[in-house]
């Protein structure tokens, strides 16, 4: 029983934060579905297979493309930290670090 | 004990598995194409009307209720505003998703990897995403760093599932998203000077793991290391920035989406 509780737990973590990229079989399904979804009026829309190019666009102003309703404040979410708050010796200088310690600088703030 | 062992490795690769392989089995969706599809696509028009040129992203890689508490989220990327190119040569603008995923067949390395807002939702478990949009004057900041060569010089392709985002020896998917993120409020590309403002500023969420699994867990994945952190565990995720961003006054919003609702976390 112990060893299916370790499993488990074990297993749950491994999930926690997988960064898995999706299954080349899904990724051209999806593509070729957004493209097609594109079509149905979305404008902000490019299928991954078809695309040569994507210059990131820096510019102000409101709506960049298609309208949308404001947010809706239709119900509560949190995310407020789960489990105990951790320790200040959690990965400080004192512990195993590839980089030397150096001081950090003021809280950020935006000008 | 040699038999304890091989069944513990055996069950947990097992389980683990699937997940690494981008919440889908043999290649089988999850979820409709289509709607995984229309899903992406309302991301973007919301992402688009709120006149984000880049956003923080998550998804939901797993079933909720088999992660620790306080993980909702399980991959993070950068949704960038761009300029769109296809093959046949037509043009159009739309959201562009950078990504640091698992690499295939050597699980403890990681690539930094572009794709589409649609394959970014292939194979989440349900439709649900987490957002956060800086304020506008990050964004700008951030626009910066990811168009230039600092954005891939913060990559560690060292991937440990449950990376110390304090330490630079290990990396996953939020702790490269929280690294650009300080990149760009504090003007640098110097990683120790970055990892400094991190252990300063940043609470990464606790990881509830004991000693006699963290000197297991590697023994399924060598991902699955701990040997960055110290007494505690814990790691950057969606929610751990979206906190550190809201409580420094650097996000315009931070909400959750679905296919009927819109909710401000």
């Amino acid at each position: 029983m112990q060893t299916i509780k370790i499993t488990v737990t074990l297993a749950t973590l491994a999930l926690a934060a997988a960064c898995a990229a999706p299954s080349t079989q899904h990724t051209a399904q999806s593509a070729n579905h957004s493209a097609q979804a594109a079509s149905h009026g979305a404008a902000a829309v490019a299928s991954g297979a078809a695309t040569v190019s994507a210059v990131p666009i820096i510019a102000s102003g409101a709506a960049l493309s298609v309208s949308g309703a404001a947010i809706e404040s239709v119900g509560t979410a949190s995310i407020a930290v789960g489990g105990e708050v951790l320790d200040a010796g959690l990965g400080t200088c004192k512990t195993v670090q590839t980089v030397p310690c150096v001081a950090p600088d003021a809280l950020p703030r935006l000008d | 004990m040699k038999r304890f062992f091989a069944l513990l490795v055996a069950a947990i690769t097992a389980f683990t598995t699937p997940a690494f392989a981008g919440s889908s089995a043999a290649g089988h969706p999850v979820l409709p194409a289509d709607e995984v599809a229309a899903f992406a696509n309302r991301v973007q028009r919301d992402l688009a009307s709120r006149g984000a040129n880049v956003a923080i992203v998550s998804r939901v890689g797993r079933d909720p209720s088999v992660l620790p508490d306080g993980i909702d989220y399980t991959h993070v990327a950068f949704w960038v505003y761009a300029q769109i190119t296809r093959a046949d040569g037509s043009t159009g603008q739309g959201y562009r998703v950078y990504n640091l995923y698992q690499r295939e067949g050597d699980l403890t390395q990681s690539d930094l990897v572009q794709d589409t807002p649609a394959d970014f939702f292939a194979g989440a478990h349900s439709l649900d995403a987490g957002v956060i949009i800086p304020d506008p004057r990050l964004q700008r900041k951030l626009l910066a760093v990811i168009a230039s060569p600092t954005y891939a010089a913060l990559h560690n392709v060292n991937y440990s599932v449950l990376a110390n985002p304090r330490t630079a020896q290990f990396q996953n998917c939020t702790e490269h998203t929280l690294d650009v993120v300080m990149a760009a409020l504090y003007d640098t590309d110097d990683r120790a000077k970055i990892k400094a403002n991190i252990a300063a500023y940043f609470t990464p969420q606790p990881v509830p793991i004991n000693g006699l699994q963290r000197l297991l867990a590697p023994a399924a994945s060598q991902a699955l290391t701990t040997v960055d952190h110290g007494a505690q565990v814990g790691t950057a995720t969606f929610g751990s920035i979206a906190r550190f961003m809201g409580d420094n006054d650097l996000a315009a919003e931070i909400y959750r989406i679905t296919p009927t609702a819109l909710t401000r976390f």
